[in-house]
């Protein structure tokens, strides 16, 4: 009962967050110097239908109109229209969510049990061989660019060895293995850096349970050193971890818009770098939109998880 | 025989700052039924003693001599799989001084108990639930049936302790090592835990190794104390016998130190001065540099445990006692005849 209480009221407290980050968003876009209709005609346009233009987007209403005008269709679930593609804004998020998700999701489920296994094998091999070897990796894992990872993973791969495709995107529900063809290069690129943060926090946390008394306890008691640390001390090292992989979502958002990038991936990184370029204000800030509130949610199942992990934090 | 053997035993540390002596030929037995007081300051050595026995020293630290007998088995000749799966928990278990941080904050009480119990013995999942059940109840815990199924943090301090003692019986072993159980706890609370040591050792007629600093704790519990001294025995004997006559001048300055309500603090007489650090222990006799009553040969020679007094179990580490009789000063040539003191080869302070 708590929990279902206490998760609503989690929910309902990202409204406002939302609000602010659709007014900031919205008049940053405006502030930009420059005329995305400009841009759109290009250089020779008839004066004429450039007006035209103007007028039956409304960008010639004074902005605070323009601004109350969009809340009230946002309040109805309306994120607008693209000038660029013609098209409402909220079709364009559902066609474009899916790669997007499926590279993040892939990442998160490589990365996830990867940096686990490693930070687990690193702490109980604490400053041995081993764990050096797996701190050293984690550390160039991090410090690496993941655009330059991406283009160096083209460059060895597609051009030198020919092994996979550099670019393009098919649906794993429509041909699995052209797919996943496709999908080796960005997950690899977006779970290098995560893989080696998670990796890191986990050894860290774990180095720590293990100096816990109730882990000399349960080795005083005769439980197997694989439960002390698999079931005693990990149990207790996930709060932190799961706090980082709470947050690491926003990194991979952006992360995913360098990858859909250079990988030519069609998905919402793409849509959002390309709206800016465009100066299209709602595509701009419906993509945020649609990002805060991933990550806003991310931040309230971690704190779900919290108090699911531990039975001292209480839902209220 | 015995119960429990334990001979020269030196445990040290190889820290960075240097070797830490922190037991460093320590000596006593515990019998069969017995109840062991190893009594001392903070520092002394107490703690890493009784862990030592059960192999839970870890890096840095080492057993670096001495032997563990425990029921004829030599200890220290174990691997870790065998001490995990023959000793720990089912033949010696341990309880520490802060329940709090010893019990897994994310696991109830119950499984922590349960997981012992599976562990350590031939038991199904169900039955030791209900061992759990029952234990919790011996140890005095109100409502055990609905209560095993509590976090740590639901429980008070007084009943995080009773749960960490359930723990202890859990797989009945014979040998329980309490190492400062009532430090953490309210004086009211400490009564009741100390009154449950007394039951739990009639009822299960376990041994009982029990580290302290409080002498009038030691009372309640223990048949013998062996007072240690930066990582030695300095004294042992019987609890009456150590209360009434104690022989050697630290053991003495403890008596004195100890707070009673019909004393001022006029009348307390505490130890002069503090502790040596265990990386470079003075030598000879290490109390030297706080006593009251040292002479030359202190400083060079290492006093054995000599017999002392009527009772055949009092023994004293003090140059005074070399030939059982107290006197002012030692002639070096007639220790060396009777009962031949160590001579101290560590020069290194």
């Amino acid at each position: 009962m708590g929990l279902l209480r206490y998760a609503f009221r989690r929910f309902v407290q990202i409204i406002p967050v939302l609000f602010g980050i659709v007014t900031l968003m919205f008049v940053m876009m405006h502030a930009l110097p420059g005329d995305p209709v400009r841009l759109y005609l290009g250089t020779e346009p008839g004066q004429e239908l450039a007006d035209d233009l103007i007028a039956s987007y409304g960008f010639d209403r004074p902005l605070h109109e323009q601004y109350f005008d969009y809340l009230v269709r946002l309040g109805q679930g309306d994120l607008g229209q693209s000038f660029v593609y013609n098209r409402p804004v909220s079709d364009l998020i559902w066609e474009r969510m899916e790669p997007t998700l499926v590279v993040m999701g892939l990442s998160y489920l490589v990365a996830l049990p990867m940096a686990i296994g490693l930070g687990i094998y690193g702490a109980a091999r604490h400053n041995e061989a081993g764990d050096h070897a797996s701190r050293f990796a984690g550390l160039a894992g991090i410090s690496t660019p993941n655009f330059w990872l991406a283009l160096m993973l083209i460059y060895v791969v597609t051009y030198h060895l020919e092994l996979l495709p550099a670019s393009g995107y098919t649906s794993p529900f429509i041909d699995p293995v052209e797919s996943l063809t496709l999908l080796i290069m960005p997950v690899i690129t977006l779970a290098t850096a995560q893989t080696a943060l998670l990796m890191r926090m986990t050894r860290s946390s774990m180095i720590e349970e293990l100096r816990a008394d109730y882990i000399e306890t349960a080795r005083a008691y005769g439980i197997p050193e694989r439960k002390v640390l698999i079931r005693h001390s990990f149990r207790n090292a996930l709060l932190p971890l799961v706090t980082i992989v709470g947050l690491q979502v926003s990194t991979l958002l952006g992360g995913s818009v360098i990858v859909e990038e250079i990988f030519a991936i069609p998905g919402l990184g793409r849509l959002f770098f390309d709206s800016l370029i465009d100066q299209d204000y709602s595509v701009a800030v419906g993509v945020t939109l649609f990002f805060s509130t991933l990550f806003l949610i991310g931040v309230v199942l971690t704190d779900i998880a919290y108090a699911y992990i531990d039975p001292r934090i209480k839902y209220d | 025989m015995s119960l429990l053997e334990v001979e020269d035993l030196q445990t040290y540390f190889f820290t960075s700052d240097g070797i830490v002596r922190a037991v460093d030929g320590v000596s006593f037995e515990v019998e069969t039924g017995e109840s062991l007081g190893l009594v001392g300051e903070s520092g002394a050595g107490k703690s890493v003693a009784v862990k030592s026995l059960m192999g839970l020293i870890r890096e840095p630290g080492r057993i670096v001599n001495g032997s563990i007998k425990y029921d004829g088995q030599e200890l220290t000749d174990l691997s870790e799989q065998e001490l995990r799966r023959d000793i720990r928990g089912n033949e010696i278990s341990i309880i520490f001084q802060d329940a709090m941080s010893a019990l897994n904050p994310v696991f109830t009480v119950g499984e922590q108990i349960e997981e012992v119990i599976v562990e350590n013995t031939d038991r199904s999942p169900t039955e030791a639930r209900e061992r759990a059940i029952e234990l919790l109840d011996d140890v005095g815990i109100p409502d055990p049936a609905q209560r095993i199924d509590e976090y740590p943090h639901q429980y008070s301090g007084g009943m995080q302790q009773r749960a960490m003692i359930a723990m202890a019986l859990a797989c009945d072993p014979r040998l329980i090592i309490a190492d400062e159980p009532t430090t953490a706890l309210d004086v009211t609370i400490q009564a009741g835990i100390l009154e449950l040591f007394d039951e739990i050792q009639e009822k299960y007629e376990t041994s009982m190794v029990y580290v302290t600093h409080d002498l009038g704790v030691v009372r309640e519990v223990c048949d013998r104390v062996a007072v240690m001294y930066l990582g030695r025995v300095v004294e042992s004997a019987p609890y009456e016998e150590l209360y009434r006559n104690p022989k050697h001048p630290y053991t003495q300055s403890l008596i004195n130190s100890v707070v009673t309500p019909d004393e001022t603090l006029d009348e307390l007489d505490p130890i002069g001065g503090t502790m040596p650090s265990a990386v470079s222990p003075p030598s000879g006799c290490r109390f030297r540099t706080r006593c009251s009553v040292e002479f030359g040969e202190c400083s060079q020679l290492t006093p054995p445990l000599y017999d002392v007094g009527d009772e055949e179990t009092h023994t004293t580490a003090c140059l005074r006692y070399d030939d059982g009789v107290e006197r002012e000063e030692p002639a070096l040539h007639e220790s060396t005849t009777s009962e031949p003191a160590v001579v101290e080869e560590q020069t290194d302070d």
